[in-house]
Formats: C-alpha cells, sequence, structure tokens
C-alpha cells in the first residue's frame, strides 16, 4: 500500500517571537509603574450578591404590588411561590455563572437554562390563564392593552434594575463567552421582574400573561445577550 | 495573578515574560502585521491592567489573556471596516506592510506561509493548539466555540497546509 508522508513531520512549529523592546517598556510604564492593590471580589462573593440582589429586589416588587392586589390565594401558596421562584434564580445564577470562566458548565447545559427557562415559564402562563379570548376580543376589551402595558412596563423596569446590578457584579470576568453570560444575567434578572408580576397581577387572560408577563422576559434575555458583550467583557 | 492584583509589580513583570510571547505571536498570526499586533498587544495589556481586579482566581490565565487578545483584534478589525478612509497623514494611500515571512527570519519559511494562506478561523485553532499549546477545550473558550469544532478546524486546516506544503516543497526543489 502506498502510504502518503506526511510533509509536516519533519518541520518545525514556527516559534514565538516576542514584542519589541520599546513596545514592551511601554506595556510596563502603563501597567506596572505606580501599581496600587485592586478590590477584587471571588466566585461565592459574586454569586451571594447576584442572589442576595435579586430576591431583594423581588421582595420589594412583591411587597408593592400585594400592596396594591393582595394576595390572589392563601398566603403559604403564594409563598410556596416565592419559594419555587428563588430555588430557579438561585439555580439559574449558579448553573450560568457560579464558577470562573473557561471552567463553567458546557456551553450546551448553560443554552440549554437560557432557553429552557423563559420556555417553562410560558408554559407555567399557559397553565395559570383562566381564559384565552380570542386576539381581536383582546385587542377590543376595554383596558385591556393598557393592563398589558402597565403590567410589561413594571416587569420591564425591575427586571432591568435587576440587571444592571447584575452586570455590575460580574463586570469585566468573562472575555470567553460574555454574550451567553449576558443572557444567563438577562434572564436571572428578568425572572425577577416576570415572576414578582405573575405572583401579584390579577389579571389571568392568556394575551395579557404572554405578552405583558412572558415576553418582557424574553426581550431582557436578548438585552442581556446585546450588552453581555459591551460589559461584561474585559 | 493575584500578586498582580494585590499590586506587585515583580508578579506583572513575571506574567509579561511568561505569555507576551503567546499573546504578541497569536496577534501577530491575526493581522499579519507587526507593528498593527504591536499596538494590539498595548490595548491589550491595558484591557487586563484595567480588568484586573475582575480576574476570578481559577480561571485559566493564558486562555483568559488570550481571549481578550482575540476580542481586541475583533473590534479593531470591525473599527477599521467601518472607517472611510485609511490615509497616511500626508493623504497618500499607506505602505504595505511587512510581510510575516519577513517578520520572523527564523521560522521555517515553508511552514509559515502555509499557515498564513489559511483562512482565519482554521489559522488561530492551529496557531492555538499548535504553537501556544492550549487544550482543546481551552482553545474552544478562546475562540468561543466548542472543542469538536476546534478539532475539526485543526484537522481542515492541517490538510489545506499539507497540500500547500508539499507543492511548495515541489517549486523548491
Amino acid at each position: 500500500m502506498n502510504v502518503k508522508p506526511d510533509p509536516l513531520v519533519d518541520l518545525a512549529w514556527p516559534k514565538e517571537p516576542g514584542p519589541s523592546a520599546t513596545v514592551s517598556n511601554a506595556i510596563h510604564h502603563i501597567c506596572a509603574t505606580d501599581l496600587r492593590p485592586a478590590k477584587s471580589r471571588n466566585i461565592v462573593e459574586r454569586v451571594a450578591r447576584s442572589i442576595a440582589l435579586s430576591g431583594l429586589l423581588f421582595a420589594v416588587l412583591l411587597a408593592i404590588g400585594w400592596q396594591r392586589h393582595p394576595p390572589r390565594h392563601a398566603v403559604a401558596v403564594a409563598l410556596a411561590g416565592a419559594l419555587v421562584w428563588g430555588i430557579a434564580q438561585a439555580s439559574v445564577i449558579i448553573v450560568g455563572l457560579g464558577r470562573v470562566p473557561g471552567k463553567r458548565a458546557h456551553r450546551w447545559l448553560r443554552w440549554t437554562v437560557v432557553l429552557a427557562v423563559p420556555l417553562a415559564f410560558f408554559l407555567h402562563l399557559t397553565l395559570a390563564s383562566n381564559v384565552t379570548l380570542s386576539i381581536q376580543d383582546f385587542v377590543t376589551a376595554p383596558r385591556s392593552i393598557r393592563h398589558t402595558v402597565v403590567c410589561g412596563v413594571h416587569a420591564m423596569i425591575f427586571g432591568a434594575l435587576s440587571i444592571v446590578g447584575l452586570f455590575f457584579v460580574w463586570r469585566r470576568t468573562d472575555p470567553f463567552s460574555p454574550r451567553l453570560s449576558g443572557a444567563v444575567a438577562g434572564l436571572a434578572g428578568g425572572l425577577v421582574g416576570a415572576v414578582a408580576l405573575d405572583m401579584t397581577c390579577p389579571h389571568l387572560e392568556a394575551w395579557h400573561l404572554w405578552i405583558g408577563h412572558g415576553l418582557t422576559l424574553v426581550a431582557l434575555v436578548m438585552g442581556g445577550w446585546y450588552a453581555g458583550r459591551r460589559w461584561l467583557s474585559p | 495573578m493575584q500578586a498582580y492584583v494585590d499590586g506587585k509589580t515583580v508578579a506583572f513583570e513575571e506574567i509579561y515574560r511568561r505569555v507576551s510571547p503567546s499573546l504578541f505571536a497569536f496577534l501577530l498570526r491575526l493581522t499579519r502585521d507587526r507593528p498593527r499586533a504591536e499596538d494590539l498587544l498595548q490595548v491589550t495589556f491595558v484591557k487586563v491592567h484595567r480588568a484586573r481586579s475582575s480576574y476570578l482566581l481559577g480561571a485559566p490565565l493564558l486562555p483568559w489573556l488570550l481571549a481578550i487578545a482575540r476580542r481586541t483584534f475583533l473590534d479593531e478589525r470591525r473599527m477599521t471596516k467601518s472607517r472611510y478612509e485609511d490615509l497616511s497623514r500626508d493623504g497618500k494611500m499607506p505602505e504595505q506592510s511587512e510581510p510575516p515571512d519577513a517578520v520572523n527570519d527564523e521560522v521555517s519559511d515553508v511552514l509559515a506561509r502555509a499557515l498564513d494562506d489559511l483562512p482565519d478561523n482554521y489559522r488561530e485553532a492551529i496557531q492555538l493548539t499548535k504553537i501556544t499549546g492550549l487544550s482543546l477545550s481551552e482553545a474552544a473558550d478562546v475562540l468561543d466555540t466548542t472543542p469538536t469544532a476546534v478539532k475539526l478546524r485543526v484537522h481542515r486546516g492541517y490538510n489545506m497546509m499539507r497540500d500547500k506544503i508539499e507543492v511548495l516543497r515541489r517549486l523548491r526543489t
């Protein structure tokens, strides 16, 4: 059998050239002159801060919502809902951001979280709705659009506040996949607004829930994806 | 890296001594232009310096730095593409930059030329795995893709190089 010889075998790979002395001196001048200690936080601190921040905003939104519309179910059921949210929120943060960049969970797992959690939330909204109007009835029903916009704006504002906080905690930490990390932060932030609103909003019409509660979560995930490149990459 | 974050100059010098050849070679292979690679190296280190407090202890250092260098290159390329003109100060077209073969006299001409002729994604995959010495998963992190994709790129690039080298060898003999 005629075996084709590998022409790369006897060739050495190119040696790595170094930068010129001028460039090295310039870099040393910038980076090593008057070097002061920088305050850094480890991964556990950042995860803890993320969860605490999300929890605080969630509690504030829940308190505001329950002041205007008292819980539609028994308090125990509402608290169980909050517990489920807490577990989901902590899981998203721990799986998506909870290890150092370069050693994080597999890309497919993080993508699964980013895609599956909003889908699960939509499924929950569908099951929670007690009536589904036709789209025409929904548009023409008195004040339905207004209520949907108000819910959407509230979810957006609190979600965005949470995202800003999360981006601040994780800023410049991930040069490897900042967009995906941004989407995870967007999801974690979006869950704060969307779930808290879901627990306090008295409207249970399906279109209202899908648009006013669900779409805001999707929008915030996409916003996190776009902003991640700018804010999470060094 | 922790010592550098703590403000120890010696630690920065040690990091620079260890990683600057790899970073510079990577940038040079991406840009094929020594002055541009040196500019990007400076920008990369400025970013590293600014973000040193954000470095999470335990993250692989060389891939972390290479990923920053790569993003710096991509940003610079995007900005260059959106510029209307690329003239020198006297209004003339800039002179051609040095070909990479002349940049480093020591490297094998044949191999360097074959490597430079590869498409960008194959070239950077081979540079990171074969020359810089990263593992497939580390290279995948730097290139923001999967290890399988890196393996495929290296394999395809390797085949293309093999063909080119054979042609170049025949021409020489």
